[in-house]
């Protein structure tokens, strides 16, 4: 059944494919740009399961066609589509991402998006949870022009109300609905600000039920090669079961920000991650995460763009046992100019927790009390993204990720392993 | 997991206690017996708290180790019936350090699960501000960022979905990362009504020195850095017009400076020598990229190279009829030049 759902899924992609291929023999300003690709991704997790270390792989072969469309820049009917699928030895998937937009002086006066994104697991898979799934976005909304603005620079427009959102997985079904009235505007200083409201229902497990209000506004400002990006979102969550587990408040902080000293930049960023519950108790109580970075990036992106970091995170929370600060030391180069282009990142660095195991420790195990302790622990974190350029069509991409935990305590050693290379072809 | 709030030699000496008691009188035993009751009745609780948090995550990992916590609760429970103390002790003692972990990681989880949601929810607003504006300006290396960036979120989704939020977040973290990249393409060059702006200024600028120039004494050295200065913001309309607005932007950059050199006026303690070292220094510096820049075939950069030579031939001219200022701003302007010969041939 599965197969056959997957095999359908494709079918109709692939019929879409040479739908929107034949299309645009049609249109003359519309642009169409079809992608192949080919590879294999590979994931790994070792951890230690209550007698023994564990580990998990998952590796995928996977091929990828994907074609992307946009009509001409000026267009009264503005759309752009981009449809891809894959069929892979573990999984199936399907996208289609949308967007069409009026624009009948030049400024987009009315603006329709979708978003949708299938999966069908093979049987036998590895992947842990495999029922198979879809999930999608479409909204729609008007959008406003102020007159005091010249037209290109400026558009605030309502974002898209009343989305929609479907994920029927047997795992854990829900339904989840969203709004999103706002304000947007562009140009040097591009901002945005709305109310999002959106409602999560789990037909199995209703007590998990929840409503979620939140305000959200960001802020982009660009002067020179100064560079500043505020983001501020305040949500309510609602539970819809509060004996069960508590309403509560959330406050998310953003900010970052670069400008230039000498022959480069200084680079920083602050995020601020607050949660107070109406009632706390073991299971849920109120924490303040900060996490920081401070560095310096100099060199050209074109040739060689290098930048040096210090990064910081601190959690406070009403279970102390939680409690940890962590600091670390970033390096990352980066380059987009020859054959071979991407980025490469080292972080290197330790996590200390406030309490130690000795503090935490339950003096005599027939006694109630029971604490939680963690383990310090130091970190690397090594990212690759690159892409060998092998002519104007072919090209090699591979993405690697390698993130060891060595513990104070052995047993909660981790180690996360990501690789993916692909051969990409653009005809 | 190795129990933390237990040390080794706390165990022992527990194990230790158990086994004196077991060797003691009946009543004793008896009475031991009813504490492990107690305590593996402890233990349900315990297993069962942690299921309550894990059930607000779908880490994989926090629900297979509650698995293992449950399956060995109910070992002990079977121990205990069948009279094996010991046995049952260890078996519950195993059961909480691993509803512990469980809970630990569904405690990670859950705070990892928040910041993916939001950062994919926000991601996808960024992505379509950036994606208009790449659009809108035709950026077509932005555009593939912005591509790379979705191929990044796309795998942070796939994770997400299988409960690996720690390896969800690292990819929608570098989807941010190709997205700000984009953005800094972008913002660099500023878009096309940016760049439009930049090129104008420095339009305006040129004229203006061209003006002053003209009121003035006519400086043959001066109207001919203006020339290389216009041809340079010349390159950076061509830039602009084939969407590369960070090469654009450097052209106009470039422009702005052979213009102030042009405008640069003042006599300053200079010596032939400390000339002569400059254009010897460029002379150099040209034998060793000449044949790149030439062999690269950009036309670019071919004009580029052939202006630095020009101005290089100026200065020694200059030098020669002892016009120590003006000589110095020709072999500066020369050396502006053959960097960017040698930029553009990469």
């Amino acid at each position: 059944m599965k197969r056959t759902r997957g095999s359908l899924a494709i079918g109709v992609a692939a019929a879409c494919l040479q739908a929107a291929v034949a299309a645009s023999a049609g249109a003359a300003a519309a642009v169409w740009q079809p992608k192949v690709s080919a590879g294999l991704e590979s994931y790994v997790h070792t951890y230690y399961l209550a007698t023994a270390d564990t580990t998990e792989a998952v590796s995928e072969v996977l091929a990828t066609a994907e074609i992307e469309g946009r009509s001409g820049r000026r267009d009264r009917h503005a759309w752009n589509l981009r449809l891809a699928a894959s069929g892979g030895s573990e999984l199936l998937r399907e996208l289609l991402d949308g967007r069409y937009q009026w624009r009948p002086s030049g400024e987009p006066r009315l603006q329709l998006d979708v978003d949708w994104l299938g999966r069908q697991y093979r049987s036998g898979t590895e992947y842990a949870l495999s029922s198979d799934n879809h999930e999608g976005t479409a909204e729609c909304g008007p959008t406003l022009a102020r007159p005091d603005r010249p037209a290109r620079s400026a558009s605030p427009r309502p974002l898209s109300p009343l989305p929609h959102a479907v994920d029927p997985r047997t795992e854990l079904p829900r339904t989840r609905r969203r709004g999103l009235p706002g304000l947007r505007g562009f140009g040097d200083l591009s901002w945005r600000v709305g109310a999002r409201a959106a409602a999560r229902t789990y037909p199995d497990s209703t007590a998990l039920d929840r409503d979620l209000v939140a305000v959200e506004a960001d802020l982009d400002h660009a002067a020179g090669e100064r560079h500043i990006w505020l983001y501020q979102r305040s949500e309510r969550r609602l539970a819809a079961a509060p004996e069960v587990r508590p309403s509560a408040w959330s406050h998310w902080t953003e900010v970052r920000a670069t400008w230039p000293l000498r022959h480069g930049e200084v680079v920083t960023s602050l995020g601020s991650e607050v949660w107070r519950y109406d009632r706390t108790d073991t299971v849920w109580f109120d924490s303040w995460r900060l996490e920081s970075e401070l560095g310096y990036g100099w060199g050209d992106p074109l040739r060689a763009h290098w930048r040096t970091l210090l990064t910081m995170e601190r959690l406070d929370a009403d279970a102390a046992s939680e409690a940890y600060q962590q600091f670390g030391l970033r390096g990352t180069v980066e380059s987009y100019a020859g054959p071979v282009s991407g980025m490469l990142a080292l972080e290197y660095g330790h996590r200390w927790y406030r309490q130690t195991a000795d503090e935490a420790a339950a003096t005599d195990p027939f006694d109630d009390t029971f604490a939680l302790a963690y383990s310090d622990f130091s970190y690397v974190e090594i990212w690759l993204m690159a892409t060998w350029t092998w002519s104007d069509r072919l090209s090699l991409e591979v993405v690697a990720s390698y993130q060891p935990e060595q513990h104070t305590e052995q047993d909660d050693d981790t180690a996360i392993g990501y690789g993916s290379a692909r051969v990409v072809w653009r005809p | 997991m190795r129990p933390r709030h237990c040390s080794p030699i706390m165990l022992t000496a527990v194990l230790a206690g158990v086994m004196l008691l077991l060797a003691g009188r009946p009543a004793a035993a008896q009475q031991n017996a009813e504490q492990l009751a107690d305590f593996i009745e402890r233990t349900a609780e315990i297993v069962d708290w942690a299921a309550e948090q894990v059930k607000e995550t779908e880490n994989q990992q926090a629900h297979r180790v509650l698995q293992e916590a449950q399956s060995l609760h109910l070992r002990s429970r079977d121990q205990a019936e069948r009279g094996h103390v010991l046995a049952a002790f260890a078996l519950s003692r195993r059961a909480r350090d691993a509803a512990q972990h469980a809970v630990r990681l569904a405690r990670d989880a859950r705070g990892a699960e928040n910041r993916v949601q939001l950062r994919l929810e926000h991601f996808l607003d960024y992505r379509d501000q950036i994606l208009d504006r790449a659009r809108e300006a035709g950026d077509e290396r932005a555009l593939r960022f912005v591509r790379e960036a979705e191929e990044q979120a796309l795998r942070a989704r796939d994770h997400d979905r299988q409960g690996n939020y720690d390896l969800a977040d690292h990819f929608i973290g570098a989807a941010e990362d190709l997205l700000a990249r984009a953005a800094r393409l972008l913002f660099e060059g500023g878009g096309p009504e940016r760049l439009e702006r930049e090129i104008e200024r420095t339009r305006r600028a040129i004229d203006g020195i061209a003006d002053r120039l003209a009121e003035g004494t006519p400086d043959g050295a001066a109207t001919d850095l203006l020339e290389s200065a216009r041809a340079a913001l010349e390159r950076a309309e061509e830039f602009g017009r084939r969407g590369q607005p960070l090469r654009a932007l450097q052209s106009v950059r470039l422009a702005r400076r052979l213009a102030g050199q042009a405008a640069e006026a003042g006599d300053g303690n200079l010596d032939a020598d400390t000339v002569q070292v400059q254009i010897d220094r460029w002379d150099g510096r040209y034998e060793q990229i000449s044949g790149r820049v030439e062999a690269s075939g950009a036309a670019a950069a071919v004009d580029a190279l052939a202006r630095a030579r020009h101005h290089r031939q100026q200065a020694a001219t200059l030098l020669a009829a002892g016009n120590l200022e003006p000589s110095l701003r020709q072999i500066k302007a020369a050396f502006d030049l053959l960097n960017e010969a040698l930029e553009l041939t990469r």
